[in-house]
């Protein structure tokens, strides 16, 4: 049944020729670029919910961390970072419900977007995908120098995807009731930006 | 009464024909609740306008995505199986249906393959189109629709009113009451972080319960055979990423060449929906998840049809941003329910009547051709032209009602003789003097509903114009020929 209505389907639109219309080459010229790449990711992620915090080096991320009150409170921290290890135990954690409590999740970028303060986290940053949601709290760490001026020039730097990646614009967020906006609907309540500059 | 049924409530029947103005008037009736209706859409469209200006080259992107659309179109065959063979490497697998059932029947297929009772879905229009969740449940099946707006109307039997903000013909009252009943939230509580709060945690059970999560596609890539799906509040990656089963359901048209392409297109699509840089999440998905299944179901009903006729094929153009609802003065008035249709305002009113034109017909006419959808849309639709191609089809389809279609043709027969023209413009006159209110202002006529008929001027234009002290070598005034004018030729 399937595989009949391929056929009537790809047979229906090659029916119909269209015009050929020549697919757009983009002319970098035209697009926007910033002066200064840290300032305008900042401004972007901040506008969008996140919080930015700047340091000199990782080294200073944790200390940073101990000043949040939903880090100090956090029963369960899972961390992808070597130097600041995490409290679970990521091995005995197979399925994505596994992951059901985990309270605080830190994890690296290597591409920021200072067009929209996204940061991009592919698979291989995470234990499991599901972590980035299902986390009540996120942090991401990031160097001022993977940051690029916009969304052309972040699929320039991914590159081919290894089966799923996600782009992160601040908490998860909604304003489905009176256009209120609140922030932690389905995923992280709150988002901390580590930039390393 | 079933779930199919009492979904449509809000909209009136769905199979026969619906008068946009008459669905409208329970909104209307409701002057402050259509006031902030209004004015909630508007301040949406200027966050819009505002990300649109803080972009120097978002013409030249409105320019590049429309390109780029016509350029799939144009080679939509092969991107098709392009993007069927890329998918298939990547351990995806995709079924065709060429309309509604089909493409319910192959989820349902899915599901009961695999033994599933319970689906979580994010926000699908597809999906809604097809009248997915109705078809489910009468086989026994629990699908709960998670994008926080969705949930809230599915729990109060309502279609959504807008795309992008499908509860945004409700105040916080009517939420807190609905969650109230279900959720057991405090009776009289309506604020949104308190409620958005309670649906969190009645939602991420439902979610960690799941045995399938049903998504639908922003875009999907012919280069690679992956899909990417936007949202704001995460739904869509719970959904996909706890339960082992993932279905993906696409219209052929959400195709686009190349990964590249996404920059375009993510850039344009929150920006013109809810003035953000980019929606908190932009998922790529490539294949599924390591020990999960990923299905993808490529459906047409009528998508080819439409992509068939020239005046028409752009609509297919759509990124579902809502951009030319907040901005349409008759939609912010009115409400989505009065569109009777999955899809309402600007883009709706070209989709349905495509659909079914007898049902759909009134739709192209509750518009004032302002053209401001067409301003605003990131894909460059030509909006207002085409509800204008409609309202000229659905004349010739002899489809408009006697109301319009005896003023319509008498205005006609008036234009083309320029003299019958003065001698009604006097009549004209002597009448908006004369006439009784009541003649004017009763039931036969809707057009006067909400209007009073203006003060006549003492003389006609013409007359006046002739009157003016003009300097000595003024242009002569031409009074056409009726015998040689254009409409007479024709
Ligand atoms: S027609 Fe254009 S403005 Fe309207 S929803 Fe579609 S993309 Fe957005």
């Amino acid at each position: 049944m399937t595989s009949s209505s391929r056929q009537s389907i790809l047979d229906r639109v090659r029916s119909r020729s269209l015009p050929e219309a020549p697919l757009p080459e983009l002319d970098h010229d035209r697009l926007i670029r910033f002066d200064d790449l840290a300032d305008a990711f900042q401004h972007s992620a901040e506008s969008v919910g996140a919080t930015v915090i700047r340091c000199r080096s990782i080294d200073e991320v944790p200390e940073h961390l101990l000043k949040i009150d939903s880090f100090r409170e956090a029963d369960e921290f899972a961390s992808t970072i070597e130097k600041i290890p995490g409290n679970v135990q990521v091995s005995s954690r197979t399925s994505g419900h596994d992951w059901a409590s985990l309270d605080w999740l830190l994890i690296q970028s290597r591409l920021g977007v200072a067009e929209n303060g996204a940061v991009w986290v592919p698979t291989q940053e995470l234990n499991n995908r599901v972590q980035v949601f299902i986390t009540q709290h996120l942090g991401v760490v990031l160097k001022a120098e993977d940051l690029v001026h916009h969304m052309h020039g972040a699929y320039e730097s991914i590159g081919a995807i290894e089966r799923y990646g996600v782009f992160v614009s601040g908490p998860s967020k909604t304003a489905d009731i009176e256009q209120s906006l609140v922030l932690g609907a389905h995923g992280c309540r709150t988002l901390t930006l580590f930039l390393l500059v | 009464m079933d779930r199919y049924q009492s979904r449509r409530k809000g909209t009136t029947t769905m199979k026969s024909t619906v008068d946009h103005p008459t669905a409208a008037k329970p909104f209307v009736a409701n002057q402050e609740r259509m006031k902030w209706h209004d004015g909630a859409l508007w301040f949406v469209r200027e966050k819009r306008d505002r990300q649109a200006h803080s972009i120097p080259e978002w013409e030249y992107l409105r320019e590049l995505a429309s390109q780029t659309k016509a350029h799939t179109q144009a080679n939509l065959a092969e991107y098709l199986e392009a993007f069927e063979r890329q998918a298939t490497a990547a351990g995806a697998v995709v079924h065709w249906a060429a309309d509604a059932e089909e493409h319910n029947a192959i989820v349902l297929g899915l599901l009961q393959k695999n033994n599933v009772q319970r689906v979580v879905k994010s926000k699908s229009m597809l999906t809604e189109e097809c009248h997915l969740n109705p078809y489910l449940e009468a086989q026994g099946i629990e699908v709960v629709d998670t994008d926080l707006g969705e949930r809230i109307i599915q729990l109060r039997d309502e279609p959504p009113s807008h795309i992008v903000l499908p509860a945004i013909h409700l105040k916080k009252g009517d939420v807190g009451e609905t969650f109230h009943e279900h959720l057991g939230t405090e009776k009289g509580a309506s604020d949104p972080k308190y409620l958005t709060e309670a649906a969190r945690q009645h939602l991420r059970d439902r979610f960690l319960n799941a045995q399938a999560g049903i998504t639908g596609v922003n875009f999907a890539i012919a280069e690679t055979g992956g899909v990417t799906v936007c949202t704001n509040e995460g739904n869509a990656d719970l959904g996909a990423s706890l339960p082992p089963l993932h279905i993906a359901c696409m219209g052929i048209e959400k195709l686009i060449p190349r990964q590249a392409d996404l920059g375009i297109f993510l850039r344009l699509l929150a920006r013109s929906a809810t003035g953000q840089p980019i929606t908190t999440y932009s998922s790529h998905f490539l294949g599924p998840r390591e020990g999960g299944q990923l299905h993808i179901v490529l459906v047409d009903n009528g998508r080819s049809s439409i992509r068939d006729r020239d005046e028409f094929r752009e609509a297919l153009n759509c990124i579902r941003c809502g951009a030319c609802m907040n901005t349409c003065p008759v939609y912010r008035r009115s409400g989505g329910h009065s569109y009777a249709s999955v899809v309402p305002g600007p883009i709706g009113s070209v989709l349905s009547p495509a659909a079914d034109t007898e049902q759909h017909k009134s739709l192209p006419f509750a518009c004032s051709l302002c053209g401001s959808c067409t301003d605003v849309c990131p894909v460059k639709i030509p909006l207002h032209h085409q509800l204008l191609a409609w309202r000229q089809e659905i004349g010739r389809e002899g489809l408009l009602p006697v109301s319009k279609r005896m003023p319509m043709k008498a205005a006609a027969a008036l234009f083309a003789r320029p003299r019958l023209f003065a001698v009604a413009g006097w009549f004209g006159r002597f009448a908006l003097r004369v006439l009784p209110h009541a003649l004017t202002h009763n039931r036969l006529n809707t057009w006067a509903v909400a209007r009073e008929l203006p003060i006549a001027p003492k003389k006609s234009f013409r007359s006046w114009y002739r009157d003016q002290d003009r300097p000595a070598n003024s242009l002569p005034i031409v009074t056409p020929d009726p015998e040689s004018s254009p409409t007479k030729n024709r």
